[in-house]
């Protein structure tokens, strides 16, 4: 449809709002308490525009354009005096009371407060009177609390109650003292509270990590980066400054995570700048004074020369660092540096991504579920945004039914949630123990793993699958498979979640028979997989022998010398077994980050970088390959583990590597004809996601 | 409903005490537009008050004597409206409390010329449609029309550095008590 922008005409898409509409077409409007995941509430009037009831209207009235909606033929000025004096006069009232403290505020330089006041022209405080003030809260490690700051948008709550469903911050008081934060001093409690800090548009929450080795924004070098928290592969951004990483700020990715993170990916970052870093190579035990980087690439290689030596790849690593560990060793020889269990989930899982019918939904996709189930997950805690998406899931059938009967933009935030009241769409949620997310379930079942295994079974029979009935079913279980099943049935978007969080092999299984009977019913079911870690669908791509089989190989005599690749073997299996690894092996040569028990027992350490320090490739639980940047160059011997692997490859003169250099590593190009490598030809989006060379995101 | 504005003060409420003269009425509670003498005859009713430019919103008659500042008499309306608010938009959160001082300033005879020029931008940016709720365009009908109508009071104080009502002598202005301010945190919690 065609509106009128300052008399000029402007092709816009029907339903959305006027500040959405104006922001799109690149143009600017201020605002404050609109947010494009949170919609618009009429709060703040900042982006009041004028609009005219036709060509001859000459003094047009005020609206607030995140409250208007587009309509053919509209006419609106952005130019307009008035217009442009009232928004002007916002700034002046937030002003009032706003403390003079850019040049000491943590948010100086990225803050929407600053932005919005350039953008209206507003340059002279007017007012002479006192400012209201207030106290502070500590609200825990993550965030800091600076309420004088407040301009009182209302997005703190309206994203932490309403979108993430938290509990304990609260808006408290009215007029000019109207109070944002917890009842009394305390840790926030919602796994997503550091959205908070993007998500303010001044200085009242921000990063206390940042705080605590402090630089402005703009002083900071950015990178685009992978979290590598957990298997949903969230983009972020990573900032540094001299060689020391300060801050992980959400990079926006509209297919993953959207416009927020976790707080385990936003604040677990810490360890890069950890204390118990390795940061020189080492021989073990220790020798004295600092040992030259040559000298010990060649022990290595020698050893590679002299004996057999396995690989022990890491699902926390690159596929680049396993792919080059792979290389180095020989695919006979590469193992996968996951717990047997993890590999048999994993393995499920990518089997049934290759072979089923059903899709795996992107995050955002999963969040536009109508109808859930969740089969033996703890989300918030084994894949957190997810968890987040689901809550945003059960929202849309009340919507939806409440649409029926009032016409309301989604955008109409306020309203539409009012429409809703406290009503949830149809969520299942089958587990062992108390989730977080059971609040918003239509039902909860507990019970041991086979138990929920076999429920599911009998939601897939209820479907018709072509399995064997389940018997010894309760009459409470055989109701609630018919109840399930017909919910998911009913749905547009039938959403079944399941993963590796139970050690139940069955409940995969149990999931996918209920998606692919779905599917067979003709409806478009989304099957989410969880997985253990950043890029367990990557090693178990890339292939490799159980761990296992590698300690058999060393108690038999096969191998003596085993390259570890960033993993602490001890929590891969029993203590023992571990410890009989070492027993069997002469030299065990570990490429890590941090000390941890393997780095206490190796004999060789070489220091690894961190995402932050080292360009990689991870491949999340839909299997989105995602690449990561390196932030800053490490200190002295610190480098990529790819590196390690192909100048070790290339002192001991290995075959195989000869031709491949780092640059063929580093930009991702695996060779097609290098015999180790099988390319996929049934892996599902492979995509690179992401923006690239990104200088200084916007985080707000 | 239908008697005129003066029947009903006359009449009905016995006119003005003795000693006092009559400057205005608010006819339907705070936040409506003064009625003053040229309006006396006017029927109250809802036709009839909003065609003088008031209201006649909840029938609460309040008057104002000519003994009573006009100042300090809208200055204790803002004050109301100014706690009264909710909070939740901008111009009325904020902008209520700025009349509220910039009246307390006036009434203390620390007002200076512009104060009256920001008051009536006020009321107009206060108006119906820029706040999210009809108090703030409520709170600005009796503001309105004391500037209109009693602009000459606000102007002696800011002129005579002081409330000719109730500082019977002019005091001699010292050149700083327009600048320092003055708490009064006590009067606003």
């Amino acid at each position: 449809m065609t509106i009128y922008i300052d008399n000029k005409p402007y092709e816009v898409k029907p339903g959305a709002n006027i500040l959405e509409a104006v922001l799109q077409l690149g143009m600017n409007l201020p605002y404050f308490c609109w947010h494009p995941a949170l919609g618009s509430v009429g709060a703040c009037r900042q982006c009041a525009v004028k609009v005219f009831k036709d060509e001859d209207d000459k003094t047009g009235r005020l609206v607030m354009g995140c409250m208007e909606p587009v309509r053919d033929n509209l006419r609106l000025s952005l130019e307009d005096p008035g217009a442009k004096a009232f928004r002007e006069q916002v700034i002046g009232w937030l002003m009032t009371n706003h403390p003079h403290d850019c040049a000491v505020c943590d948010e100086g330089g990225s803050c929407h407060l600053q932005d919005m006041t350039v953008m209206t022209g507003h340059t002279y405080r007017h007012y002479r009177f006192t400012k209201r003030t207030y106290e502070n809260q500590n609200l825990g490690p993550f965030l800091n609390h600076e309420m004088n700051r407040c301009i009182q948008c209302y997005r703190c709550v309206r994203f932490y109650k309403d979108y993430a469903g938290g509990k304990d911050l609260n808006v408290f008081a009215a007029h000019n003292h109207v109070y944002f934060g917890r009842c009394e001093s305390g840790r926030l409690e919602s796994e997503f509270s550091g959205n908070l800090a993007e998500v303010c548009p001044t200085g009242v929450f921000t990063d206390k990590t940042l705080k605590s080795h402090y630089t402005r924004k703009w002083d900071m070098t950015w990178a685009p980066s992978v979290c590598q928290g957990c298997s949903l592969g969230c983009n972020t951004s990573a900032g540094e400054r001299y060689g020391s990483l300060r801050q992980i700020a959400n990079r926006y990715n509209g297919e993953v995570n959207g416009y927020f993170l976790c707080d385990r990916g936003r604040y677990g970052y810490e360890f890069v700048n950890s204390d118990q870093r390795i940061l020189q190579p080492a021989f073990r035990p220790h020798s004295n004074g600092t040992v030259n980087k040559d000298h010990v690439l060649d022990q290595v290689a020698a050893r590679l020369k002299n004996g057999r030596t396995i690989g022990i790849g890491s699902p926390r690593a690159s596929l680049e660092s396993n792919f080059a560990l792979k290389l180095l060793v020989g695919e006979d020889n590469f193992y996968l540096g996951m717990s047997d269990s993890d590999h048999d989930h994993t393995s499920l899982a990518l089997k049934i991504l290759r072979e089923g019918p059903a899709r795996t939904p992107s995050l955002q996709e999963a969040g536009q579920a109508d109808a859930v189930l969740i089969l033996g997950e703890d989300l918030t805690n084994t894949a957190p945004m997810l968890a987040l998406a689901v809550r945003q899931a059960v929202r849309h059938k009340p919507e939806a039914d409440a649409m029926q009967q009032i016409h309301l933009a989604e955008w109409q935030d306020a309203a539409v949630r009012e429409a809703v009241q406290e009503q949830h769409g149809p969520l299942f949620i089958l587990h062992t123990v108390p989730t977080k997310l059971d609040e918003l379930a239509e039902d909860i079942f507990r019970g041991a793993p086979e138990q929920l295994a076999r429920l599911g079974f009998a939601v897939a029979h209820v479907l018709g699958a072509d399995t064997d009935p389940v018997t010894g079913l309760t009459p409470e279980e055989s109701a609630l498979a018919e109840k399930i099943a017909a919910a998911l049935l009913a749905a547009e978007k039938p959403l079944v979640v399941s993963g590796y969080g139970s050690g139940c092999d069955h409940m995969m299984k149990a999931a996918a028979n209920i998606a692919w009977a779905l599917q067979h019913k003709g409806r478009n079911p989304m099957l989410s997989l969880t997985l253990p870690e950043v890029n367990s669908l990557g090693l178990e791509m890339l292939g490799g022998h159980r761990l296992d089989t590698a300690i058999d190989v060393l108690r038999q005599g096969e191998a003596d010398t085993v390259i570890v690749l960033e993993n602490d073997l001890y929590r891969r299996a029993d203590a023992h077994l571990i410890d009989e690894l070492f027993l069997h092996a002469q030299d065990v040569i570990l490429i890590d980050h941090l000390y941890n028990r393997t780095a206490e027992k190796a004999t060789v350490l070489l220091p690894a970088g961190t995402f932050a320090e080292a360009d990689g490739t991870v491949v999340n639980n839909e299997g989105r390959a995602q690449r990561y940047y390196q932030v800053y160059v490490p200190k002295g011997d610190v480098q990529e583990s790819w590196r390690w692997c192909l100048q070790i490859a290339e002192k001991a003169q290995v075959r195989s590597c000869m031709g491949c250099t780092t640059w063929t590593i580093s930009t991702g190009r695996f060779r097609p004809g290098c015999p180790h490598w099988h390319p996929c030809s049934s892996w599902r989006r492979m995509l690179t996601s992401g923006s690239t060379g990104n200088a200084s995101p916007r985080t707000s | 409903m239908g008697v005129t504005m003066r029947e009903l003060l006359e009449e009905y409420a016995g006119g003005m005490k003795d000693g006092f003269g009559f400057r205005g009425v608010l006819p339907g509670g705070a936040s409506t537009d003064f009625l003053i003498d040229k309006h006396m005859d006017i029927q109250l009713d809802f036709a009839g008050v909003a065609a003088a430019g008031s209201r006649l919103g909840t029938g609460t008659m309040v008057v104002l004597d000519d003994q009573t500042c006009p100042v300090g008499f809208v200055h204790n309306l803002e004050h109301f409206f100014a706690q009264e608010s909710c909070g939740f938009c901008t111009p009325c959160r904020e902008g209520l409390p700025w009349t509220e001082k910039l009246l307390w300033a006036i009434e203390q005879g620390r007002g200076r010329e512009e104060d009256l020029e920001l008051l009536l931008r006020h009321t107009e940016w206060l108006g119906p449609g820029n706040t999210f709720c009809a108090l703030a365009p409520g709170a600005m009908e009796p503001l309105q029309s004391a500037l209109k109508y009693f602009r000459d009071d606000f102007e002696r104080h800011i002129r005579e550095h002081r409330c000719p009502y109730h500082d019977p002598e002019p005091a001699i202005p010292h050149p700083l008590t327009s600048i320092i301010p003055i708490t009064y945190d006590h009067l606003h919690r």
